[in-house]
C-alpha cells in the first residue's frame, strides 16, 4: 500500500499542509501578518502629526486695489504668481513652500476689518500712481508671515516698475497674454533667489526610512515561518519532526516543501505590507512598484534562509530558538533605523565607520534595497542589493545544511 | 515464518555508557512483540537504531530481510511509528493531520482520502475529524497519534507506550485496535510499562536490562523463569512475629510480609503451598478471613529479573 516518494512533485504536494500549518499559527498571524500593518499604521498616524505640524500653512493676505487697469494687471500677475508657486510646491512634494492665499478687496476698510479679525495677516494697498504698501495689524507686526509678504511686496514693486517701463515704451504689449505670465514668473522668482536641484529621482521624506526599516523588520519577523516549518520537520525539533524523519519521504523534499511554503507566506506578507505603505501611507516607490515586488521576493528568500539557519541549530529547544530569533530581529532592526532618530544615528555611524556590519545585517540590507530602488536613477545599486540578499541567503542555507547534515534524534 | 526484524549484535555507546550491549532481536511476521525494561535499559535506543534515527557502533539491522539504512525509503514506507509523545501538528485538524502524515507515504490523493477515512474510523475519530488537536481529550489525542502512524497501512508498526495517560476505556479501545492491526497482517513492536497490557496483547516479550536481553519468550514462558509459583494472600489479624517466622520457615514460602491486615506470601512452584500455609496457621490458632491465590504476573517476572530497586 505504501510507497515512498522523494521528488520535486512530492515537495509540491506537501506545500499545502505546510501553508495551512503556517497560516493557522497564531504567532505567525500576529507577528508576521498583522504586526507590520499595525506598525505601519502607527507610523502613519505618528508622522502625519509631524508633517502637518511642520508643513507651511497658507498665508492669508488681503489685496486692496482701486480698480484701475494698472493695479488690476498687477493684482492678476500677483495672483497667478502665487498660484504657480503653490502648484510647483505641490508637484515637488515640498512642505516648505508657503503659498499665499490672496483675497482681493476694493475697499481698504474691508481689508482692515479682515486683518483685525485675523482673517488675513496683512493687506497690500495697490493704488494707481502709488508705491505698493503693506499694512500690518499691530498685534501681528514682526511675524514670519509678514516677512514673507514683505518679500513678495518687494517683488511687486519690481514688477510694478517693470510694468511702468513697459507701459511707457510699448503700451500695446500689456494687452498681450504672454506678458502677464512673464510677470508672474518674475514674481515667483525662485530662479532669482535659489535653485532647486533634484539629487534623488524621487522626493525624499525623512519618514520613508522608517517604512523601509519596517520592511526589513518584517522580513526578519518572517523568519519565524521557516523556523516553525523547519523545526516541525526535524527529528530533534519536535515529536512531529521525529515522525516525519522516519517516513518514506526524504528530508530534502520535506525541507523544500517547508521552504516553498514559508517563502510564499513571507512574500505575501511583505507584498501586503508594501501595498499598505504605498497605497495607504502614500510612501513613494518612485514608480517602480513592479521591481519593489521583486525586492519582496528577494527579502522573503533571506527571511526563509535565516529561519532555516536558526531552525537547524542543534541541541537548542524550539522555544529558545523562537526567543533568539525575536531578539535577533529586534537587534538587527536597531541599526536599520526602525526605533527612532538615535537608532538612525547609530545606523549612520555604523555605515560610516563599520560598513561591513551594515552589509551583513539583513534588516539594513532589506531597507537599503528599497531605498536604492526608489531613489537612485540607475538600477545597478538595486541589483547589487539583490545580489547581496541572494548571497546572504546562500550563506545561511549552506550553514543550515551543514548543521543539519547527519543530525539524528536522541530519543523517541 | 520469515523475520521482519532481525537485529544482530547491536552495540551503541553514549560516551562511556554502553546503551546497547550486543543486542539481538528477531521478530516474525504477524507478531505483537513486547519490549519491556526499566527506564534507561536501552529499549528506546534499540528502536531508534532500528528506525535509523541513531547511528550505532557495531552490529547489523535487517528489516523485511534487507539491511536498513537511513536512506532506505522503500523500507521506511513499510514502517509506521507511534511515538510516546503525541506527534501531531497543532495547527491542522484531526483529518488534516492524518492526511499530512499519510501524504509522506502515499502520493495519490484519492487513495489517501480512503486511507485517512479508514484510519479515522479505525481509531474512532470520524466524529472529531474537523477538530484541532487542542480540542481533544488526552485519550482522543492518543488515538489521533495512532491514526497518524497507521494511516498508510504499515507492515511493521512501532508503538512506544501509546497508552500513557489514557483512561481505561480509551486504553481498551487502543489495545483492541492493535490486535486488529495484527489480525490484518501488521507486525507490531510494542513498548510499555504497563505489564498487564503487554501480557494481554503480546505473543512474545523481551525483557531488557542494561542494554541487553535478560529474558525472552511468551508471557507464560517468562513466568516459568522465576521462582514464584503463586502469591497467597490471607486476611488475618496481627499474626505476631513468631507466627510470621514459622510461615517464613516453610519450604514453599520465599517471602512473607504482613501489612494492612493481609499476610502476603510469595510461594515457589509447589503443589501444596496453600495446604502448608493453612497448616501452620491452624497450629498457631490463627483464624483467617478471606484467602486468595494469584498466579505470577509479568510484573513479578519483571521485578524479579530487573530487581526491585529504584532506577533513574
Amino acid at each position: 500500500m505504501s510507497h515512498g516518494t522523494n521528488g520535486p512533485r512530492t515537495a509540491l504536494r506537501l506545500v499545502r499542509f505546510d501553508l495551512t500549518q503556517a497560516l493557522r499559527n497564531r504567532g505567525i498571524v500576529i507577528w508576521v501578518m498583522v504586526f507590520p500593518i499595525v506598525l505601519a499604521s502607527i507610523f502613519m498616524v505618528m508622522f502625519d502629526g509631524y508633517e502637518s505640524g511642520e508643513a507651511a500653512t497658507d498665508i492669508h493676505v488681503g489685496l486692496v486695489i482701486d480698480g484701475s487697469a494698472g493695479t488690476t494687471r498687477l493684482a492678476d500677475a500677483l495672483k497667478e504668481a502665487t498660484e504657480g508657486t503653490s502648484e510647483g510646491a505641490a508637484s515637488a512634494g515640498a512642505a516648505d513652500a508657503a503659498p499665499l492665499d490672496i483675497t482681493t478687496y476694493t475697499d481698504e476698510r474691508d481689508a482692515a476689518a479682515a486683518a483685525d479679525a485675523g482673517e488675513v495677516c496683512a493687506y497690500v494697498l495697490l493704488r494707481e500712481g502709488e508705491r505698493p504698501r503693506m499694512v500690518v495689524p499691530a498685534r501681528e507686526a514682526g511675524g514670519i508671515e509678514q516677512a514673507i509678504v514683505q518679500l513678495v511686496l518687494d517683488r511687486i514693486e519690481q514688477v510694478s516698475e517693470t510694468l511702468a517701463i513697459v507701459a511707457k515704451q510699448d503700451p500695446a504689449a500689456l494687452a498681450r497674454p504672454g506678458v502677464a505670465r512673464a510677470l508672474a514668473a518674475s514674481l515667483a522668482g525662485d530662479d532669482v533667489i535659489s535653485e532647486r536641484i533634484a539629487v534623488l529621482r524621487t522626493q525624499s521624506s525623512e519618514f520613508t526610512r522608517y517604512y523601509y526599516a519596517m520592511l526589513g523588520f518584517s522580513s526578519l519577523m518572517g523568519a519565524q515561518v521557516a523556523l516553525l516549518l523547519v523545526v516541525s520537520k526535524r527529528a530533534d525539533g519536535s515529536p512531529a519532526g521525529m515522525r516525519r524523519q522516519v517516513c518514506a519521504t526524504g528530508p530534502l523534499a520535506q525541507l523544500a516543501s517547508g521552504l516553498i511554503a514559508s517563502w510564499i507566506v513571507v512574500f505575501g506578507c511583505l507584498v501586503v505590507s508594501l501595498a499598505f505603505i504605498r497605497l495607504v501611507a502614500k510612501v513613494s516607490l518612485g514608480g517602480r512598484e513592479g521591481l519593489a515586488v521583486l525586492a519582496c521576493a528577494a527579502c522573503a528568500l533571506v527571511s526563509c534562509a535565516i529561519g532555516t539557519l536558526v531552525g537547524a541549530v542543534p541541541h537548542v529547544p524550539t522555544g529558545a530558538k523562537d526567543v533568539a530569533l525575536t531578539v535577533l530581529t529586534m537587534g538587527l532592526s536597531l541599526p536599520a533605523g526602525l526605533f527612532g532618530t538615535p537608532a538612525q544615528h547609530l545606523g549612520d555611524w555604523l555605515s560610516l565607520h563599520l560598513p561591513w556590519v551594515q552589509l551583513v545585517n539583513p534588516a539594513v540590507q532589506v531597507g537599503e534595497t528599497f531605498y536604492r530602488l526608489t531613489f537612485y536613477d540607475s538600477l545597478a545599486p538595486f541589483a547589487a542589493s539583490l545580489v547581496t540578499l541572494a548571497a546572504m541567503s546562500a550563506v545561511c542555507f549552506a550553514v543550515a545544511a551543514l548543521l543539519m547534515r547527519r543530525q539524528r534524534h536522541a530519543s523517541l | 515464518m520469515p523475520d521482519i526484524v532481525n537485529v544482530r549484535g547491536l552495540v551503541k555507546r553514549y560516551g562511556a555508557t554502553l546503551a546497547l550491549d550486543h543486542f539481538v532481536l528477531r521478530i516474525a511476521r504477524g507478531e505483537i512483540f513486547g519490549l519491556l525494561g526499566p527506564n534507561g535499559c536501552g529499549k528506546t535506543t534499540a528502536i531508534n537504531c532500528m528506525l535509523q534515527l541513531l547511528t550505532y557502533d557495531r552490529g547489523s539491522i535487517e528489516l523485511f530481510g534487507e539491511p536498513m539504512t537511513p536512506t532506505r525509503y522503500d523500507l521506511k514506507a513499510r514502517i509506521g511509528v507511534v511515538p510516546q509523545q503525541v506527534a501531531v501538528l497543532d495547527e491542522l485538524t484531526v483529518r488534516e493531520n492524518v492526511d499530512a502524515f499519510c501524504a509522506l507515504y502515499v502520493a495519490d490523493a484519492r487513495t489517501r482520502r480512503r486511507l485517512v477515512d479508514e484510519a479515522l474510523d479505525f481509531v474512532g475519530l470520524t466524529d472529531h475529524a474537523k477538530k484541532r488537536p487542542r480540542k481533544l481529550s488526552g485519550g482522543l489525542l492518543r488515538r489521533l497519534n495512532i491514526a497518524c502512524g497507521i494511516a498508510h497501512r504499515p507492515e511493521l508498526l512501532f508503538l512506544d507506550e501509546p497508552t500513557v495517560a489514557v483512561d481505561p476505556q480509551s486504553r481498551n479501545a487502543i489495545l483492541d485496535g492493535i490486535r486488529r492491526l495484527r489480525d490484518e497482517g501488521a507486525t507490531v513492536v510494542y513498548t510499555s510499562h504497563y505489564m498487564e497490557e503487554v501480557e494481554r496483547i503480546c505473543g512474545r516479550v523481551m525483557i531488557m536490562d542494561a542494554g541487553r536481553s535478560v529474558a525472552e519468550g511468551t508471557p507464560d514462558e517468562l513466568k516459568r523463569l522465576i521462582d514464584l509459583g503463586e502469591r497467597i494472600v490471607v486476611e488475618l489479624d496481627a499474626p505476631g512475629e513468631a507466627l510470621l517466622e514459622r510461615v517464613r520457615g516453610l519450604r514453599c514460602v520465599t517471602r512473607a510480609v504482613y501489612a494492612d491486615g493481609e499476610l502476603r506470601l510469595d510461594c515457589a512452584p509447589s503443589a501444596h503451598a496453600l495446604l502448608d500455609v493453612f497448616g501452620v496457621l491452624e497450629e498457631a490458632g490463627a483464624v483467617p478471613g478471606r484467602v486468595w491465590s494469584e498466579p505470577p504476573t509479568l510484573n513479578d517476572v519483571f521485578l524479579e529479573l530487573c530487581g526491585r530497586e529504584l532506577r533513574d
